[in-house]
């Protein structure tokens, strides 16, 4: 639960509180749990939405962030550096996706929902979801492949 | 490009969805502490709620019973002769002879007294000097603050006879005196004119003089009579009704009776004093009109002596009764029939709703259908414009459910069912044919609806404003709804003959409260039945459903249209 949690913050602090908040409110409901389904998943949907409820509560949703995208690069070897990037990086590479676009990244990959409840979860429009996903997409294509340059660079004059 | 960006999906969910990290070592702690403060929060908060609403509650007794001490009274509108007089053929026979019998009016007959009703407490004597026969004392009722501005009528029961009455105090002012003329001049051709079954009064009669004190100055009171030196005080006038009803009539004796009270279930529980100098037939004293100086009717002729007249036949031959208060204390029955706009306000449940679970996806997949009540409701008159209503009403909403794919999972029963979810809650379905499913197996559910039927408890308030035979009826209520049904209907196609199942809703809650408004317009047909129609809002103000991913609030907009019979 505290890598859900990780996924949805931007620091381990910001994570811990999450989690914190979400086993309150999972032993306050338990009661409310019909044993359908895994008791795991029903955790992590609570976890889920106590952070959709923190990040609601205080960031507006409409964080425009200007990405300088690079020009369109041939990545030949794009396989070998997402093969050199363990799961801590990419996790980190989330969590620094800017808020707005990080909720809608994680609620559509991990969490599979569709843009039209991400829209109602996160009271944006189904555009802007959509818009967000994208953005979120290229942001952590350009990490990734700044990530493989720098990789280049250091074996490069290693 | 885009093949790289739905890669990069698969890339981050390959790599985290089974990445786990440690929680730090103090997490747990935290929560624990949190736990434990929630939890305590959580009784307080409860604690406090009890208390609130036992405080409430209270308040509410309280003021109930006040209102029924305190404006609600016993023996309203009701006529002192229903209860307290009895007019008996005996009695009445020793009256006969007018100028010595003792007629019984009530109880007490000794030493040529009435007493109508309960006794009651005197305040001063005053004396009364009028016509033939003098000092004649009276009582005088202390009524309350009325006590003092008692004004006194003398009324002359022939034009013939000069026989206005003298009274020692309080003087006349000039409207009674007006009274007072206008009954000089007219009470001799009134009994001219009397029914066959009224027997005027003897020359001896004509020649008494009757003296009614009245509290209220506001309302001078004008007598028709032929009493002698008949003295009736109190019948204490507050509030809005019937000031009179405890005079309203005094019987005859022979001689002279002193001093006598007269308590009546006045509205107020005031004695309504009736002290008498009675030496003829009983008065009746009416008054004519709801609000009205009062008017004693020259009814009291049916009294005269040697004649038995019931309490029934008294009140039969009555001819004018206080007209009640439009409303106060009438008991009607409603009888209704409504065809309802249903809707529903959905909200998703943090905890529970999820993917295909929530609000967006019930509100895409349904909308509502038929629906109805009916109802038998009472209405009681609080106060003359302010209707308190109760009673019973059914009623039953239908949701339409698009089709849609269920999926098998571990029902109650521990098999595999399809569960079928919709805004009220959830149902466990296994299809009658085919093979028995699987955790996991779906099916496309074809064609399905939801009904869900309460009987609802309602109470509200209704300020009637009323034109001629037209009424109309603003009203604020809360009803409490209590769960008779709730099933789902499901069909599938893939089965064989299009099977249909039903199944009982899971999640529904057993009650849930709504508020209403409603603006109702009703026609009087006659004085008993009423047909009219009202548009009524409600609005739930809990949810029909718990445990669910969407919680529901079910309102209606009704059309009642009904019938209203007045008991």
């Amino acid at each position: 639960m505290y890598s859900v949690c990780l996924r949805f913050s931007r620091s381990g602090h910001e994570a811990e509180e999450i989690l914190q908040e979400g086993f309150i409110k999972v032993f306050s409901a338990l009661h409310q749990y019909r044993n359908e389904g895994s008791f795991e998943g029903w955790v992590r949907k609570i976890m889920v939405n106590t952070a959709l409820q923190r990040f609601r509560s205080r960031a507006p949703m409409h964080a425009v962030v200007s990405l300088e995208l690079t020009e369109e690069q041939p990545v030949a070897d794009e396989h070998d550096v997402v093969a050199r990037l363990s799961a801590k990086e990419m996790l980190a590479m989330v969590q620094e996706l800017p808020p707005a676009y990080r909720m809608v990244f994680n609620l559509y990959v991990f969490e599979g929902y569709q843009h039209k409840e991400i829209a109602s979860l996160l009271g944006i429009s189904e555009g802007t979801s959509k818009s967000n996903l994208y953005d979120a997409r290229r942001w952590l294509r350009e990490k990734i492949l700044r990530e493989g340059k720098v990789d280049n660079l250091k074996k490069l004059y290693s | 490009m885009k093949k790289n960006l739905q890669d990069v999906d698969k890339l981050f969910k390959d790599a985290l969805d089974e990445h786990l990290e440690p929680a730090p070592p103090g997490a747990w702690d935290a929560i624990n502490n949190d736990l434990d403060k929630k939890q305590a929060f959580q009784f307080k908060e409860k604690y406090f709620r009890l208390k609130r609403f036992a405080l409430a509650l209270l308040l509410f007794i309280f003021s109930g019973v006040a209102y029924l001490l305190y404006f609600v009274q016993p023996g309203k509108n009701s006529l002192i002769t229903q209860k307290n007089v009895a007019v008996s053929k005996n009695n009445a026979g020793s009256s006969a002879d007018a100028s010595s019998g003792q007629q019984v009016v009530g109880e007490d007959t000794k030493h040529g007294s009435k007493v109508v009703g309960e006794d009651t407490d005197h305040g001063s004597e005053e004396t009364n000097h009028g016509g033939k026969d003098t000092d004649h004392g009276s009582e005088n009722a202390n009524h309350g603050a009325n006590a003092t501005n008692e004004s006194s009528v003398a009324v002359a029961t022939t034009s013939s006879q000069k026989t206005v009455a003298l009274t020692k105090k309080p003087v006349l002012s000039a409207n009674d005196r007006e009274v007072i003329m206008a009954e000089k001049t007219t009470t001799a051709n009134r009994f001219s004119h009397q029914p066959n079954s009224m027997k005027p009064f003897n020359t001896r009669s004509a020649k008494r003089n009757l003296l009614i004190q009245n509290n209220n100055p506001a309302s001078p009171v004008a007598i028709a009579g032929h009493a002698k030196n008949h003295v009736i005080k109190g019948a204490a006038r507050t509030g809005n009704d019937n000031y009179l009803q405890g005079g309203q009539y005094s019987n005859a004796t022979g001689r002279s009776v002193k001093g006598q009270s007269v308590t009546t279930n006045d509205n107020n529980q005031q004695a309504s004093l009736l002290t008498t100098y009675l030496y003829q037939p009983p008065l009746l004293i009416t008054p004519t009109e709801y609000g009205t100086p009062g008017v004693v009717t020259d009814l009291a002729a049916g009294f005269l002596s040697g004649h038995v007249i019931k309490n029934d036949s008294l009140l039969k031959a009555m001819a004018v009764l206080p007209k009640k208060a439009p409303y106060r204390h009438a008991v009607s029955l409603s009888v209704f029939g409504s065809p309802n706009h249903s809707f529903t306000r959905l909200v998703n449940d943090d905890l529970l709703a999820g993917p295909g679970r929530n609000k967006n996806a019930a509100e895409r997949e349904e909308h509502q259908g038929t629906s109805y009540s009916a109802g038998v409701l009472v209405n009681y008159g609080l106060t003359k414009s302010i209707i308190l209503q109760s009673g019973m009403v059914f009623s039953s909403a239908k949701t339409i459910i698009s089709p849609k794919t269920i999926y098998a999972r571990p029902g109650n029963n521990g098999h595999a069912e399809y569960e079928f979810n919709c805004s009220s809650g959830y149902s466990y379905i296994t299809p009658k044919t085919g093979p028995a499913p699987a955790v996991g197996d779906s099916i496309r559910a074809m064609g399905s609806s939801s009904v869900i039927s309460y009987i609802g408890v309602p109470l509200s308030l209704n300020y009637v404003w009323q034109r001629g035979r037209f009424l109309l009826k603003p009203g604020i209520g809360l009803s409490v709804n209590f769960l008779t049904s709730g099933k789902s209907s499901t069909r599938f196609n893939s089965l064989p003959g299009n099977e249909k199942t039903t199944s009982s809703i899971a999640g529904l809650k057993t009650a849930y409260m709504d508020g209403s408004v409603a603006l109702g317009a009703e026609w009087m047909v006659n004085r008993k039945i009423s047909v009219g129609i009202r548009p009524m809002l409600r609005m739930a103000l809990t949810t029909i459903n718990k445990n669910t991913p969407v919680k529901t609030y079910q309102n209606y907009l009704s059309w009642e249209t009904g019938i209203r019979i007045n008991l």
